[in-house]
């Protein structure tokens, strides 16, 4: 299979399951790119089509000259472009639905790429040795018996780099604190 | 004598397929689209005579005023006003 075949498979599924919509296309897949590339023949189609139609769409475009037509024609680096967005859209979904019902214990595979903070495991070595002050709060935490419940204010006060980040590591250090405060 | 339709019967899709270059191909999609429609009319605002004369084979066009003038009256056979008086 050619990157063609695999970029036609994959606008064709996008457009089918309306992850890509035909404006998506076109608005890559310029009318200055299909006057440029387009050959003779299509061009004919186009023309013919748009003329007897009574509008002239994206979509029109797209039913004229077929996914087959354009991948076949248009320059590769805008058909992976459009992939690549309407890739970026559709995580953006994901993450944006994931995030309003994010439980305790998010799964890792949401954070960013990378090393975690240093300035976690600090917060995480205060929760668990129990610290009473939190060094940038807008007001004094009051200590409690347990600790466990400071976590997420602890966490918030320190202007965290992300929400994901900070709740997968306190889970695991409230489970841990629950545990030890239950002993005690 | 002319209208768009009547041109564009003669400077059909596929003559400007064939002739129109990029730029202006590119033109007239990009007018058609933006305005949600393409016309006859829409078709010859972008190309104006200079273009058609320009790009168009020359033949084509003296077909579309041929068979203005044929609609007029005025071809070869017919006389006209003047020399049927005399």
């Amino acid at each position: 299979m050619s990157s063609r075949d695999f970029l036609g498979t994959v606008i064709a599924s996008g457009l089918e399951l309306e992850m890509l919509q035909p404006e998506d296309v076109i608005k890559l897949v310029t009318m200055e790119v299909l006057a440029h590339h387009l050959p003779v023949e299509l061009k004919t189609r186009l023309l013919t089509a748009a003329l007897k139609s009574s509008d002239m769409t994206a979509s029109l475009v797209l039913d004229t000259l077929g996914v087959e037509g354009i991948v076949e024609h248009a320059p590769a680096p805008l058909l992976w472009q459009l992939v690549a967005g309407g890739a970026q859209r559709a995580l953006g979904k994901e993450e944006a639905a994931t995030s309003s019902a994010a439980p305790k214990g998010v799964s890792s595979t949401l954070l960013p790429a990378g090393p975690r903070k240093p300035n976690i495991s600090a917060r995480v070595s205060r929760i668990r040795a129990g610290a009473t002050s939190r060094p940038t709060a807008s007001a004094p935490l009051q200590d409690d018996d347990d600790s466990a419940f400071d976590v997420d204010t602890r966490v918030g006060a320190d202007q965290p780099s992300s929400d994901f980040e900070v709740l997968d590591e306190a889970s695991a250090v409230v489970g841990d604190d629950i545990t030890a405060h239950g002993k005690d | 004598m002319f209208v768009p339709s009547q041109v564009l019967s003669h400077v059909t899709p596929e003559v400007m397929a064939h002739n129109l270059p990029p730029e202006v191909m590119s033109q007239v999609l990009q007018l058609s689209l933006a305005a949600g429609a393409m016309t006859p009319e829409r078709i010859l605002e972008t190309l104006s005579p200079d273009l058609l004369a320009k790009h168009i084979p020359h033949a084509v066009l003296w077909e579309c005023v041929v068979a203005a003038a044929e609609r007029e009256g005025l071809t070869k056979g017919e006389k006209s006003g003047s020399e049927k008086s005399a």
